[in-house]
Protein backbone atom coordinates (compact mmCIF):
# COMPACT_ATOMS: atom_id res chain seq x y z
CA UNK A 1 0.00 0.00 0.00
CA UNK A 2 3.06 2.64 0.80
CA UNK A 3 5.00 1.26 -2.23
CA UNK A 4 1.60 2.27 -4.55
CA UNK A 5 0.77 5.81 -2.68
CA UNK A 6 4.22 6.87 -3.04
CA UNK A 7 4.63 5.86 -6.41
CA UNK A 8 1.72 7.55 -7.31
CA UNK A 9 2.63 10.57 -5.54
CA UNK A 10 5.95 10.36 -7.82
CA UNK A 11 4.64 9.73 -10.61
CA UNK A 12 1.73 12.39 -10.69
CA UNK A 13 4.42 15.18 -9.83
CA UNK A 14 6.51 13.67 -12.70
CA UNK A 15 3.30 13.99 -15.63
CA UNK A 16 2.48 17.34 -14.02
CA UNK A 17 6.09 18.33 -14.56
CA UNK A 18 6.26 16.85 -18.33
CA UNK A 19 2.88 18.34 -18.86
CA UNK A 20 3.30 22.29 -18.55
CA UNK A 21 7.37 21.84 -18.92
CA UNK A 22 8.13 19.09 -21.06
CA UNK A 23 5.04 18.53 -23.63
CA UNK A 24 5.10 20.92 -26.57
CA UNK A 25 2.14 22.90 -27.35
CA UNK A 26 -0.60 21.02 -29.56
CA UNK A 27 -0.30 23.11 -32.89
CA UNK A 28 -3.67 22.45 -34.02
CA UNK A 29 -5.86 22.97 -30.48
CA UNK A 30 -3.11 25.25 -28.72
CA UNK A 31 -2.95 25.31 -25.00
CA UNK A 32 -6.10 23.10 -24.14
CA UNK A 33 -4.41 20.05 -25.76
CA UNK A 34 -2.74 19.72 -22.10
CA UNK A 35 -6.10 18.06 -20.76
CA UNK A 36 -5.48 15.83 -23.35
CA UNK A 37 -2.58 14.08 -21.13
CA UNK A 38 -4.97 13.77 -17.88
CA UNK A 39 -8.40 12.95 -19.44
CA UNK A 40 -7.21 10.34 -21.61
CA UNK A 41 -5.37 8.35 -18.71
CA UNK A 42 -8.15 8.96 -16.51
CA UNK A 43 -10.86 7.29 -19.28
CA UNK A 44 -8.38 4.53 -19.86
CA UNK A 45 -7.90 3.80 -15.77
CA UNK A 46 -11.70 3.59 -15.73
CA UNK A 47 -12.09 0.86 -17.92
CA UNK A 48 -9.07 -0.87 -16.39
CA UNK A 49 -10.44 -0.54 -13.26
CA UNK A 50 -14.00 -1.85 -14.62
CA UNK A 51 -11.78 -4.72 -16.00
CA UNK A 52 -10.36 -5.54 -12.85
CA UNK A 53 -14.03 -5.66 -11.04
CA UNK A 54 -14.83 -7.96 -14.09
CA UNK A 55 -12.03 -10.24 -13.31
CA UNK A 56 -12.38 -10.42 -9.75
CA UNK A 57 -16.18 -10.72 -10.52
CA UNK A 58 -15.24 -13.79 -12.58
CA UNK A 59 -13.66 -15.25 -9.26
CA UNK A 60 -16.10 -14.64 -7.22
CA UNK A 61 -18.26 -17.07 -9.89
CA UNK A 62 -15.82 -19.31 -10.80
CA UNK A 63 -13.66 -20.13 -7.74
CA UNK A 64 -16.26 -19.18 -5.15
CA UNK A 65 -13.76 -16.74 -3.81
CA UNK A 66 -15.47 -14.82 -1.11
CA UNK A 67 -12.36 -12.24 -0.58
CA UNK A 68 -13.15 -11.42 -4.60
CA UNK A 69 -16.47 -9.79 -4.23
CA UNK A 70 -15.40 -7.28 -1.83
CA UNK A 71 -12.36 -6.48 -4.21
CA UNK A 72 -14.65 -6.49 -6.97
CA UNK A 73 -16.99 -4.15 -5.69
CA UNK A 74 -14.02 -1.63 -4.77
CA UNK A 75 -12.44 -1.68 -8.07
CA UNK A 76 -16.31 -0.86 -9.85
CA UNK A 77 -16.21 2.00 -6.97
CA UNK A 78 -12.83 3.44 -8.20
CA UNK A 79 -14.32 2.92 -11.59
CA UNK A 80 -17.22 5.12 -11.47
CA UNK A 81 -14.80 7.53 -9.26
CA UNK A 82 -12.38 7.84 -12.82
CA UNK A 83 -15.79 7.45 -14.79
CA UNK A 84 -17.13 10.99 -13.17
CA UNK A 85 -13.62 12.69 -13.44
CA UNK A 86 -13.25 11.63 -17.27
CA UNK A 87 -17.10 13.28 -17.90
CA UNK A 88 -16.02 16.52 -16.00
CA UNK A 89 -12.99 16.56 -17.28
CA UNK A 90 -14.04 15.48 -21.42
CA UNK A 91 -16.56 18.33 -20.97
CA UNK A 92 -14.55 21.17 -20.00
CA UNK A 93 -11.78 20.23 -22.77
CA UNK A 94 -15.01 19.80 -25.34
CA UNK A 95 -16.05 23.79 -23.93
CA UNK A 96 -12.40 24.49 -24.24
CA UNK A 97 -12.10 23.54 -28.14
CA UNK A 98 -15.48 22.85 -29.68
CA UNK A 99 -17.58 25.51 -27.31
CA UNK A 100 -20.10 23.01 -26.45
CA UNK A 101 -19.94 21.23 -22.80
CA UNK A 102 -21.19 18.45 -24.46
CA UNK A 103 -22.22 16.63 -28.08
CA UNK A 104 -25.42 14.57 -27.90
CA UNK A 105 -24.10 13.43 -31.55
CA UNK A 106 -20.88 11.86 -30.15
CA UNK A 107 -21.17 7.81 -29.80
CA UNK A 108 -17.77 8.13 -28.01
CA UNK A 109 -19.42 10.38 -25.41
CA UNK A 110 -22.92 8.87 -25.10
CA UNK A 111 -21.54 5.03 -25.06
CA UNK A 112 -19.21 6.66 -22.09
CA UNK A 113 -22.01 8.03 -20.61
CA UNK A 114 -24.04 4.31 -20.65
CA UNK A 115 -21.24 2.71 -19.28
CA UNK A 116 -20.82 5.23 -16.74
CA UNK A 117 -24.99 5.42 -15.75
CA UNK A 118 -24.83 1.08 -16.04
CA UNK A 119 -21.93 0.58 -13.61
CA UNK A 120 -24.00 3.71 -10.88
CA UNK A 121 -26.41 1.33 -11.03
CA UNK A 122 -24.57 -1.39 -9.99
CA UNK A 123 -24.36 0.13 -6.59
CA UNK A 124 -28.26 0.23 -6.65
CA UNK A 125 -28.39 -3.35 -7.10
CA UNK A 126 -25.71 -4.24 -4.71
CA UNK A 127 -27.07 -2.09 -1.79
CA UNK A 128 -30.78 -3.29 -2.52
CA UNK A 129 -29.93 -6.86 -1.56
CA UNK A 130 -29.18 -8.65 2.09
CA UNK A 131 -25.38 -9.48 2.47
CA UNK A 132 -24.72 -12.66 1.34
CA UNK A 133 -23.69 -15.24 -1.41
CA UNK A 134 -27.12 -14.26 -3.54
CA UNK A 135 -25.69 -10.47 -3.31
CA UNK A 136 -21.97 -11.99 -4.20
CA UNK A 137 -23.55 -13.46 -7.72
CA UNK A 138 -26.08 -11.31 -8.40
CA UNK A 139 -23.48 -8.30 -8.50
CA UNK A 140 -20.69 -10.14 -9.91
CA UNK A 141 -23.07 -11.36 -13.49
CA UNK A 142 -23.83 -7.51 -13.19
CA UNK A 143 -20.61 -6.50 -13.50
CA UNK A 144 -19.39 -8.92 -16.21
CA UNK A 145 -22.38 -7.41 -18.43
CA UNK A 146 -20.71 -4.08 -18.03
CA UNK A 147 -17.38 -4.84 -19.06
CA UNK A 148 -19.19 -5.90 -22.21
CA UNK A 149 -19.48 -2.27 -23.00
CA UNK A 150 -15.39 -1.40 -22.64
CA UNK A 151 -14.94 -2.51 -25.72
CA UNK A 152 -17.95 -0.96 -27.92
CA UNK A 153 -17.13 2.63 -26.09
CA UNK A 154 -13.74 2.72 -26.77
CA UNK A 155 -14.14 1.45 -30.75
CA UNK A 156 -17.18 3.92 -30.99
CA UNK A 157 -14.94 6.93 -31.99
CA UNK A 158 -13.83 4.27 -34.90
CA UNK A 159 -16.83 2.83 -35.57
CA UNK A 160 -18.54 6.37 -36.27
CA UNK A 161 -18.72 7.57 -39.89
CA UNK A 162 -18.83 11.59 -38.57
CA UNK A 163 -17.16 12.67 -35.39
CA UNK A 164 -15.44 15.76 -34.18
CA UNK A 165 -13.87 13.66 -30.85
CA UNK A 166 -9.72 13.41 -32.23
CA UNK A 167 -8.24 10.08 -32.39
CA UNK A 168 -5.34 9.70 -31.54
CA UNK A 169 -4.34 6.02 -31.39
CA UNK A 170 -5.04 4.79 -35.37
CA UNK A 171 -3.69 1.83 -37.23
CA UNK A 172 -0.45 3.76 -37.50
CA UNK A 173 0.29 4.19 -34.23
CA UNK A 174 0.22 7.27 -31.72
CA UNK A 175 -0.80 10.50 -33.39
CA UNK A 176 1.71 12.63 -31.92
CA UNK A 177 5.42 13.58 -31.53
CA UNK A 178 7.51 11.58 -29.00
CA UNK A 179 7.67 14.29 -26.22
CA UNK A 180 4.11 14.21 -26.53
CA UNK A 181 3.90 10.58 -26.41
CA UNK A 182 6.26 10.02 -23.80
CA UNK A 183 4.14 12.67 -21.19
CA UNK A 184 0.96 10.46 -21.84
CA UNK A 185 2.96 7.57 -21.27
CA UNK A 186 4.09 8.68 -17.92
CA UNK A 187 0.44 10.33 -16.96
CA UNK A 188 -1.12 7.25 -17.92
CA UNK A 189 1.32 5.09 -15.67
CA UNK A 190 0.59 8.04 -12.83
CA UNK A 191 -3.35 7.55 -13.43
CA UNK A 192 -2.54 3.61 -12.79
CA UNK A 193 -0.86 3.84 -9.96
CA UNK A 194 -3.05 6.20 -8.06
CA UNK A 195 -5.97 3.68 -8.90
CA UNK A 196 -3.45 0.79 -7.23
CA UNK A 197 -3.24 3.07 -4.11
CA UNK A 198 -6.67 4.08 -4.08
CA UNK A 199 -7.83 0.55 -4.44
CA UNK A 200 -5.90 -0.74 -1.79
CA UNK A 201 -6.73 1.93 0.93
CA UNK A 202 -10.32 1.33 0.52
CA UNK A 203 -9.83 -2.49 0.34
CA UNK A 204 -8.26 -2.16 3.53
CA UNK A 205 -10.53 0.01 5.41
CA UNK A 206 -13.45 -2.00 4.17
CA UNK A 207 -11.77 -5.02 5.42
CA UNK A 208 -10.63 -3.62 8.64
CA UNK A 209 -14.25 -2.18 8.70
CA UNK A 210 -15.49 -5.99 8.36
CA UNK A 211 -12.87 -7.28 11.16
CA UNK A 212 -14.14 -4.67 13.53
CA UNK A 213 -17.63 -5.81 13.15
CA UNK A 214 -16.56 -8.92 13.61
CA UNK A 215 -14.76 -7.95 16.75
CA UNK A 216 -17.95 -6.52 17.94
CA UNK A 217 -20.62 -9.56 17.66
CA UNK A 218 -17.70 -11.34 19.41
CA UNK A 219 -17.80 -9.12 22.17
CA UNK A 220 -21.55 -9.08 22.07
CA UNK A 221 -22.01 -5.63 22.03
CA UNK B 1 -16.13 40.42 -18.32
CA UNK B 2 -13.80 38.59 -21.08
CA UNK B 3 -14.36 34.54 -21.89
CA UNK B 4 -12.23 32.45 -20.32
CA UNK B 5 -8.85 31.34 -22.19
CA UNK B 6 -7.94 28.23 -22.77
CA UNK B 7 -5.70 28.68 -19.99
CA UNK B 8 -8.49 28.68 -17.67
CA UNK B 9 -10.01 25.87 -19.14
CA UNK B 10 -7.14 23.88 -18.82
CA UNK B 11 -6.82 25.13 -14.78
CA UNK B 12 -9.99 24.04 -13.97
CA UNK B 13 -9.52 20.45 -15.61
CA UNK B 14 -7.01 19.63 -13.36
CA UNK B 15 -8.18 21.52 -10.45
CA UNK B 16 -11.02 19.40 -10.86
CA UNK B 17 -8.77 15.99 -10.13
CA UNK B 18 -7.22 17.22 -7.12
CA UNK B 19 -10.16 18.77 -5.69
CA UNK B 20 -11.75 14.96 -6.37
CA UNK B 21 -8.82 13.42 -4.84
CA UNK B 22 -8.72 16.05 -1.93
CA UNK B 23 -12.28 15.18 -0.90
CA UNK B 24 -11.76 11.13 -1.50
CA UNK B 25 -8.48 11.77 0.90
CA UNK B 26 -11.05 13.73 3.33
CA UNK B 27 -13.61 11.28 3.56
CA UNK B 28 -10.49 7.66 3.93
CA UNK B 29 -9.50 10.09 6.57
CA UNK B 30 -13.02 10.34 8.48
CA UNK B 31 -13.43 7.13 7.84
CA UNK B 32 -10.23 5.98 9.33
CA UNK B 33 -10.72 8.24 12.41
CA UNK B 34 -13.96 6.46 12.72
CA UNK B 35 -12.32 2.91 12.80
CA UNK B 36 -9.50 3.65 15.38
CA UNK B 37 -12.28 5.50 17.77
CA UNK B 38 -14.64 2.20 17.26
CA UNK B 39 -11.28 -0.35 17.57
CA UNK B 40 -10.43 2.14 20.89
CA UNK B 41 -13.68 1.20 22.57
CA UNK B 42 -13.74 -2.04 21.43
CA UNK B 43 -10.44 -2.70 23.35
CA UNK B 44 -11.93 -0.81 26.19
CA UNK B 45 -15.02 -3.08 26.31
CA UNK B 46 -12.33 -6.08 26.40
CA UNK B 47 -10.09 -5.02 29.04
CA UNK B 48 -13.60 -4.16 31.13
CA UNK B 49 -14.56 -7.58 30.33
CA UNK B 50 -11.57 -9.06 31.55
CA UNK B 51 -11.13 -7.22 34.34
CA UNK B 52 -15.02 -8.42 35.46
CA UNK B 53 -13.75 -11.68 35.05
CA UNK B 54 -10.99 -11.73 37.09
CA UNK B 55 -12.77 -9.91 39.76
CA UNK B 56 -15.39 -12.73 39.64
CA UNK B 57 -12.79 -15.26 39.68
CA UNK B 58 -11.23 -13.69 42.51
CA UNK B 59 -14.65 -13.38 44.78
CA UNK B 60 -15.07 -17.36 44.63
CA UNK B 61 -17.28 -17.91 41.73
CA UNK B 62 -14.67 -20.46 40.04
CA UNK B 63 -17.85 -22.37 38.56
CA UNK B 64 -19.11 -19.09 36.96
CA UNK B 65 -18.39 -19.42 33.40
CA UNK B 66 -18.30 -16.41 30.71
CA UNK B 67 -20.91 -15.88 28.44
CA UNK B 68 -21.22 -17.93 25.26
CA UNK B 69 -19.64 -16.07 22.35
CA UNK B 70 -22.59 -15.81 19.52
CA UNK B 71 -20.46 -16.67 15.87
CA UNK B 72 -19.98 -14.00 13.86
CA UNK B 73 -21.14 -13.21 10.67
CA UNK B 74 -19.18 -11.61 8.02
CA UNK B 75 -20.82 -8.42 6.24
CA UNK B 76 -18.72 -7.15 3.46
CA UNK B 77 -19.78 -3.84 1.10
Amino acid sequence: MAVSSALAVVLLAASIALIFFYAPTDADQGFSQRIFYFHVPIALTAYACFGWGAWKALRVLWKRDDRADLESYVAIHQGVVFGALTLLTGSIWARASWGVWWAWSENQLVLFLVLFLFYCAYFMLRFSLEPGRARANMSAVYALFGVVLIPVSFLAIRLSQKFIHPVVFTSHGPQMTGSQFFTFCVSLAAMLALFAALYNIELAGKRLDSSLRELRELLGT
Amino acid sequence: MSPPSEWHYVAAAYLVVFVAVLIWVAIIGAKLQRLQRQLGELVEQARERERNMSRSLDGGSKGAEAPALPAPEREHG
